[in-house]
């Protein structure tokens, strides 16, 4: 055995591959994690959409407090972003790390089936709270006390399984898609502690009160919301993407070095910039700048990963005709860049004062999330679905196209309308006529923005419907009989 | 020195330390010897065909 090990270490890591026999990797629950994050993206889509109606159409609260828009938003935001996006990143990076380390996963089968049940019935006790109106109150952050204190348990868990399974590695370079996982489970446990300090009220009751006040706590909760971004949405589908977009494009990242300076420069801005939601707050004038010349300053890392991702298809442009899942991942680094440029410009105070609290900033969340964050996540169910049940095709790329062209014209109905209404609403609130007076009422913007709202939820819709036949396709994958692709394998490896 | 100056020097010295610590990331990821560390570190996903 020592011998193997020496002599593998002589010979470069992409001959040794070949040479020595693949650890068994956890396989199974990872299947679990996929099934979750279709279901809770369709789930979260489609409380998406109904609340969407519902700012439309006021009636559709039903008149019951359980089905009022300020219970089902927090519903959806944490259904899309911790139920979809948590297990999107949960399956992709336990089985990232196991292929870029080539170690099983540290506990094997058990320890990855304690991640899936133990995290997704966090999602349960979250959401069956939000209905019943047991919520903190802080955006992103609306579990109470208990459901936060399973969540560290867990998040602890996966900390140890994810950094155990590297220190267990056989390939002695840490791959950087594991930087960016490991940047996200860190981060998103240290932001979690230190956004939700409470005290139970009592020991059987729900309710919780924070441990800071008015303004500190302010600044608190939108250190934590912010990050949740970078940290959450950001660098953890990075992770995915310098993975998933090498194996779509069967290309390495375009450029190593520039992903180290993307990573570095990520994690040093992206923690300062908080402060950018409180513009023209009770906060210091100081902070306020601070966090504006950190967001604009981000824009740089944002970009620089953008073209490491899509620099990486130079040469291999022509998959985009053949490969659905590879189209999803390029257009999700095309809506990332959009995102990216248009967040530091909102985050200048002058602008910030036309776009805060107006429709513009829901359109900006949405372009990152529905382009970003659920681009690159359908991109890997695409490629890794079919794999994860030993198939290597999708039983429809044509169905996967339609999937693709709809949700982008969703998405486009969907941030287009908004600039539109947010942009409108934010000149109609600051407004006065010849005597000074405001020149509108509220009620007149919200008037003013139904049809927007209309035309929003229609791209909802439409994602929403597109999301749908993912679904049917890979179910689809998955069904189609093993031999029809049993020559596959063979002739990648060929290749 | 009391504990405000001391807070103060901490808070500046924090701000050098980083911009420092930065620039020598940039130098070890920019250094001709890595090239071929590197190079053979963009391959680890395509090692396996799936």
């Amino acid at each position: 055995m020592p011998h193997d090990v020496i002599a593998a270490a002589a010979v470069p890591p992409v001959m040794r591959g070949a040479m020595r026999p693949q650890p068994v990797y956890v396989e199974t629950p990872l299947r679990a994690f996929a099934v979750a994050t279709i279901f809770w993206g369709i789930a979260g889509f489609l409380v998406g959409v109904y609340i969407a109606f519902q700012l439309a159409f006021p009636v559709l609260n039903l008149g019951l407090e359980y089905t009022t828009f300020g219970r089902l938003r927090p519903l959806h935001t944490s259904a899309v972003i911790f139920a979809f996006g948590g297990n999107a990143l949960l399956l992709t990076s336990l089985y990232v790390v196991q292929r870029t380390c080539r170690a099983r996963l540290l506990g094997g089968d058990d320890a990855a089936w304690f991640l899936f049940w133990g995290y997704n019935f966090f999602i349960v006790i979250a959401a069956t709270g939000y209905l019943l109106g047991v919520t903190q109150g802080k955006e992103y952050a609306e579990p109470e006390w208990y459901a936060d204190l399973w969540l560290t348990f867990v998040w602890v868990a996966y900390l140890v399984i994810y950094g155990g399974t590297i220190l267990r590695r056989e390939e002695p370079h840490i791959y950087v898609a594991n930087w960016f996982f490991l940047a996200f489970i860190i981060t998103v446990a240290v932001l979690h502690l230190g956004n939700n300090m409470a005290l139970p009220v009592s020991f059987a009751g729900a309710k919780s009160y924070g441990a800071a006040a008015g303004v500190q706590d302010a600044m608190i909760q939108w250190w934590y919301g912010h990050n949740a971004v970078g940290f959450f949405l950001t660098a953890g589908f990075l992770g995915m993407m310098y993975y998933f977009v090498p194996k779509q494009a069967e290309r390495p990242i375009y450029s190593y070095r520039l992903s180290i300076v993307h990573f570095w420069a990520l994690t040093f801005l992206y923690i300062w910039a908080g402060p950018h939601h409180l513009h023209h707050t009770a906060l210091p004038d100081w902070a306020q700048v601070l966090g504006m010349v950190f967001s604009i300053m981000l824009w740089m890392p944002s970009w620089g990963g953008m073209i490491n991702g899509l620099m990486t298809l130079s040469g291999a442009w022509d998959k985009l005709r053949t490969d659905p899942g590879l189209r999803f991942s390029v257009a999700a680094l095309g809506f990332y860049g959009i995102a990216t440029f248009e967040g530091p410009v909102m985050s200048i105070r002058a602008v910030n004062s036309l776009s805060h609290y107006t429709d513009w900033t829901i359109g900006h969340v949405h372009s990152g999330a529905l382009g970003w964050n659920g681009f690159i996540t359908f991109g890997v169910l695409y490629w890794l679905v079919p794999r994860l049940w030993g198939r290597t095709q999708l039983w429809s790329a044509k169905l996967a196209n339609w999937h693709f062209w709809i949700a982008t014209l969703g998405i486009l109905l969907y941030i287009t309308s908004m600039w539109v209404s947010g942009i409108m609403q934010g000149l109609m609130w600051r407004a006065y006529d010849h005597l000074g007076f405001l020149q509108y009422s509220f009620v007149e913007t919200v008037a003013a923005m139904r049809p927007y709202y209309v035309i929003r939820a229609l791209g909802g819709v439409l994602f929403l419907v597109g999301a749908l036949l993912m679904a049917y396709n890979l179910y689809r994958s998955v069904r189609a009989p093993r031999e029809a692709n049993a020559a596959l394998p063979a002739a990648t490896a060929a290749a | 020195m009391d504990i405000h100056q001391l807070h103060g020097l901490l808070t500046t010295a924090w701000v050098v330390w980083f911009f420092v610590l930065f620039a020598g990331i940039l130098v070890w990821a920019f250094r001709p010897a890595r090239r071929e560390r590197f190079e053979r570190a963009r391959q680890i996903p395509l090692r396996d065909t799936e």
